[in-house]
């Protein structure tokens, strides 16, 4: 471990070089305390721990990055963006130091509300998760319970034939399968072709995150990277200010984008986007 | 070092990282994607009455859906036997078992021939004897994800001969049916039927290989008392692969069956008649390859080709008396004893079929489908042919969707045919849809149909050559038959209340047909000797009638996965005809049920009732229990026990087919692993 005059920031990812070039040039932009905010991939940082300082603070973009860090004794504050809840509350009770998150997707009770508005059919919701994510599925059901729905859960191994098997398994007695932020389990690959298979078999999903949405979902509260990182610079500044680590939270500022063709196709009626914002405080591409 | 390795690298790229401020980061990236196009399928939707992706309260035309969760639950074991839970359908044996009649509005019992149906839009209707022969078709029950059922002429989507309804099955992506599965299904009858198929997945690539073998036993005796050799097994394969990509779809089909039906012996009078119990041998193959491609947001563009091969052999053999066989084949003196041999019955037909088709959404109030497509039918038949005939059929069809406003939706489109056996026929459909809401619509539809006369109507030369060389007199057509003409207008109304599960459709109608072909086409044996030549056989005779009616279905989906579907269809046939009344069924109903009890068990049932089918009531239920078993993950067991019962003590649809009991139990499994 070595010491220098000031901390670093690290963006430790496992993810494509050019887009975290772009992440952090925004992230550095936004600090108002000009340190230097450095990508390094994680095979590199695992090879090479050594030369990080004690109060050089680590920022994780993906599940594995956390995962692995998460797992080293190193006395560093870390924070982990990019990440469902589930995911994060899965990996951190593993975890060696303190951290927060900032989470991707949005809180359960704000996707239900909404879900309650416009889902009129009246199966039971599926949900279906890989084994990296912490669902206390008791607490979920009663939350459901509260708007309505009732609950399926699945947990499924991650490999394509599983996943599938399983949309088809849960697709037997429920039409909405309702995803969580799971990297594992929606890798590009397979959410395409989960959200293709729902198709075929006229049900729908609700997406995590706004590019499910283009892929076929029917509908995902998520919050924007901009916002995301805002968030991330709040909890960067208190720890560098004051050496306080707010809690793991969901950016404030969460929106929600609707499948057109979806809509059309299940004849929905959609509330206007000032009444989405004013009853789900929730922006819309129109309004916010 | 590693730091001011990465200062420099940050230095160096911040440029390029403005570029980038879109830039994939994950799928969980909520910026990624905002300027490239969006993944999109077809709706979930359908697609029968226009080919164009539509939702349900859109079409301008009266569609039934049995989606899969009704065609897993209802149990049955054929495909046909779906269509019982269709308002006005009719699905019953006639001649024998394997003589499946799947009628729509009636009007004839042997060999129905007013209905089109195709499988993953390839027709099964066949041309050479005009029909659809259920029973060969290569298709498993547990393949199939939906059936749509346009009810009422739409030959301006699907050509001559959607006459009276389309039948669209559509069988299951691989993707849904990933892994294996076995069933099997036992009736104390004697009747069984074994179904095994296993899915898998490459990259994009997915296939299913399926097979079956099921025996029917057949009906027992005819109402005066003789046995009946009836009954058949039927074995099928079928080999399904798809390809898809984000813009593309690619699918190959690959069936074939074979069937043996028993065939019961014929007397033909004047002390002749089969010696043996005679077998018919039925196979039937067919390949359908597809593709799809978006080319762009607006434009998608399919191809299609399939090859579709049937052929039938029935060999007879007979004892024919010295009378019998001078007159008939013409001989130059009688024989001192009867004479000894065999003849065979038979029929090959080929059909190739390709077509192009494009659909253009030019913006979201109008959508196009235009087709392009040519087919060749070919009939080759020693016994009804003495020989072989061709018929092409070019054909050019568009349908258009235009919404007016969001509530006026028009449903238009036309077909030209041209046949080269037979004419050219135009076949034009107007529909119009006013939504009152997102779920429920007032529609109005009047569309015309064609009808062609088959291969065999027109070209009938009808002779039977015996094992020994001898030939027949011939029974033939002079002039063939003129194409039957159907005009149909429709009223319906149709309400989904989503929160209570529960669907509502209604159809009002008036059908005009004309021309309507009542020849009875039957050999026509010489009478006398002085009559020892060829004739024409009996053609011409039609007769024009009016339809009107009214069909309701209601189907209701519990959230404790119960469901409930009841369909009602009345029919007032104006006609003094007696063989159409006789073959046409006023009151039409059919209520199915499906009752979870507790996380295991379920009860089910269903009733039908026909009114004066062929003259006599039809009525029965059907009642099973199935009890579900868990075996952790995918793997699951369905078993079950159920009895049907006849209700109505008559005959079914002729005095042919008595069961002498009319009750029986059966018990099925299903294992999925």
């Amino acid at each position: 471990m070595t010491w220098s005059a000031w901390a670093d920031i690290y963006v430790i990812h496992n993810t494509e070089e050019s887009t975290i070039r772009s992440l952090t040039y925004r992230l550095s932009n936004m600090l108002s305390v000009k340190e230097p905010v450095v990508p390094v991939r994680l095979p590199t940082f695992l090879a090479n721990t050594d030369y990080f300082k004690d109060d050089d603070i680590f920022i994780t973009v993906d599940l594995e990055s956390f995962h692995r860090i998460c797992e080293l004794p190193l006395p560093n504050a870390m924070f982990a963006a990019f990440i469902g809840k589930e995911e994060y509350e899965f990996v951190k009770d593993q975890c060696t130091k303190d951290t927060s998150a900032v989470f991707s997707g949005a809180p359960l009770e704000r996707r239900l509300a909404l879900l309650k508005r416009i889902w009129l059919d009246n199966k039971p919701i599926s949900v279906m998760y890989s084994d990296s994510l912490k669902v206390d599925e008791e607490a979920m059901s009663r939350l459901g319970a509260e708007y309505g729905f009732k609950f399926q859960f699945q947990q499924t191994q991650t490999d394509k034939v599983s996943v599938l098997r399983t949309v088809n398994h849960l697709g037997e007695n429920s039409k909405v399968i309702f995803s969580f932020v799971d990297s594992n389990l929606y890798r590009e690959d397979v959410a395409k072709d989960v959200i293709k298979l729902l198709f075929n078999i006229h049900h729908v999903m609700i997406g995590p995150s706004y590019p499910f949405v283009r892929a076929g979902a029917l509908f995902a509260v998520y919050s924007r990277t901009d916002e995301k990182l805002k968030r991330l610079v709040r909890m960067l500044t208190a720890w560098q200010t004051e050496k306080n680590m707010l809690p793991a939270n969901y950016p404030s500022e969460l929106r929600v984008s609707f499948n057109p063709y979806l809509i059309k196709a299940y004849g929905m009626v959609l509330p206007t986007p000032a009444s989405i914002k004013l009853n789900f405080d929730l922006c819309s591409e129109s309004y916010c | 070092m590693m730091v001011r390795v990465f200062s420099v690298l940050l230095g160096l790229v911040s440029s390029a990282a403005l570029a980038e401020e879109n830039a994939l980061l994950s799928f969980y990236d909520d910026d990624q994607w905002q300027d490239e196009d969006a993944f999109e399928f077809p709706l979930p939707s359908v697609v029968t009455p226009s080919q164009i992706p539509q939702p349900r309260a859109d079409v301008s035309s009266t569609l039934s859906v049995l989606d899969g969760e009704f065609i897993r639950r209802v149990n049955v074991q054929y495909v046909e036997d779906l269509l019982q839970f269709v308002p006005g359908f009719i699905v019953a044996p006639y001649h024998n078992t394997s003589g499946i009649i799947a009628s729509y509005h009636g009007t004839q019992l042997d060999r129905y021939r007013r209905i089109q149906v195709l499988i993953n839009g390839r027709s099964v209707y066949s041309t050479g004897i005009a029909r659809v022969d259920w029973a060969s078709l290569p298709i498993n029950i547990e393949d199939v994800s939906r059936v749509e059922v346009n009810r009422g002429p739409n030959a301006a989507t699907y050509g001559v001969n959607s006459f009276f309804a389309v039948v669209n099955i559509i069988t299951r992506s691989p993707l849904e049916t990933l892994g294996n599965s076995i069933s099997a299904y036992s009736g104390q009858r004697g009747d069984y039927r074994l179904y095994g198929q296993h899915s898998g997945l490459n990259e994009d690539w997915s296939y299913r290989a399926s097979a079956s073998k099921s025996k029917v036993s057949g009906f027992d005796e005819d109402s005066s008392g003789v046995a009946r050799h009836d009954g058949h097994i039927r074995k099928v394969g079928n080999v399904f692969i798809q390809k898809d990509t984000q813009d593309s779809h690619f699918d190959l089909d690959i069936g074939g069956s074979k069937v043996v039906s028993k065939v019961d012996a014929e007397d033909y009078g004047n002390d002749s008649m089969d010696t043996n119990k005679p077998l018919n041998y039925a196979d039937r193959e067919h390949i359908k390859i597809g593709y799809s491609k978006q080319l762009n947001k607006e434009h998608e563009v399919k191809f299609k080709y399939y090859y579709d091969q049937s052929e039938f052999r029935e060999r007879h053999e007979v004892s024919l008396s010295p009378v019998f066989y001078y007159g008939l084949f013409n001989q130059s003196a009688l024989r001192a004893a009867n004479i000894e041999s065999a003849f065979t019955l038979d029929m090959a037909e080929q059909r190739h079929d390709i077509e192009v088709q494009s659909i253009w959404t030019q913006s979201e109030k109008l959508r196009i489908v235009t087709a392009l497509g040519y087919r060749n039918d070919q009939a080759e038949s020693d016994t009804y042919l003495s020989g072989k005939v061709t018929d092409e059929i070019s054909h050019l069809s568009s349908n258009i969707e235009y919404r007016l406003t969001p509530s006026w939706i028009f449903n238009t489109g036309f077909m030209v045919e041209s046949s080269t056996m037979n004419d050219t026929y135009f076949s034009p459909k107007a529909g119009v849809t006013y939504k009152l809401s997102e779920q429920e619509a007032l529609r109005f539809n009047v569309s015309k149909a064609v009808r062609t006369p088959d291969i065999v109507d027109q070209n009938f030369h009808w002779t039977y050559t015996l094992e020994t060389g001898d030939t027949s007199f011939a029974t033939y057509a002079l002039n063939g038959e003129e194409e039957e003409k159907v005009t149909s207008y429709e009223v319906g109304y149709y309400h989904r209340w989503p929160r209570l599960g529960l669907t509502m459709d209604v159809k009002l109608y008036h059908d005009v047909v004309t021309g309507l072909a009542t020849s009875s086409k039957q050999f026509i044996t010489p009478s006398s000797l002085s009559d020892l030549q060829d004739h024409v056989i009996e053609e011409g005779e039609t007769i024009d009638v009016d339809i009107n009616g009214a069909e309701l279905e209601l189907d209701w989906r519990g959230r404790n996965g119960a469901i409930a579907r009841f369909t009602y269809a009345h029919q007032n046939t104006l006609s003094d005809d007696h063989s159409l009344q006789n073959s046409t069924t006023p009151v039409i109903v059919s209520l199915f049920g499906s009752l979870p009890m507790g996380e295991n068990w379920s009860l089910q049932g269903y009733y039908l009732f026909a009114d004066k089918l062929s003259d006599s009531d039809y009525e029965l239920v059907n009642s099973w229990l199935t009890y579900k078993l868990p075996l952790g993950g995918y793997y699951k067991v369905n078993m079950g026990i159920g009895a049907e019962k006849r209700i109505d003590n008559n005959w079914l649809v002729s005095g042919r087919n008595v069961l002498l009991d009319d009750s029986y139990g059966y018990i099925f499994a299903n294992m999925t692993f």
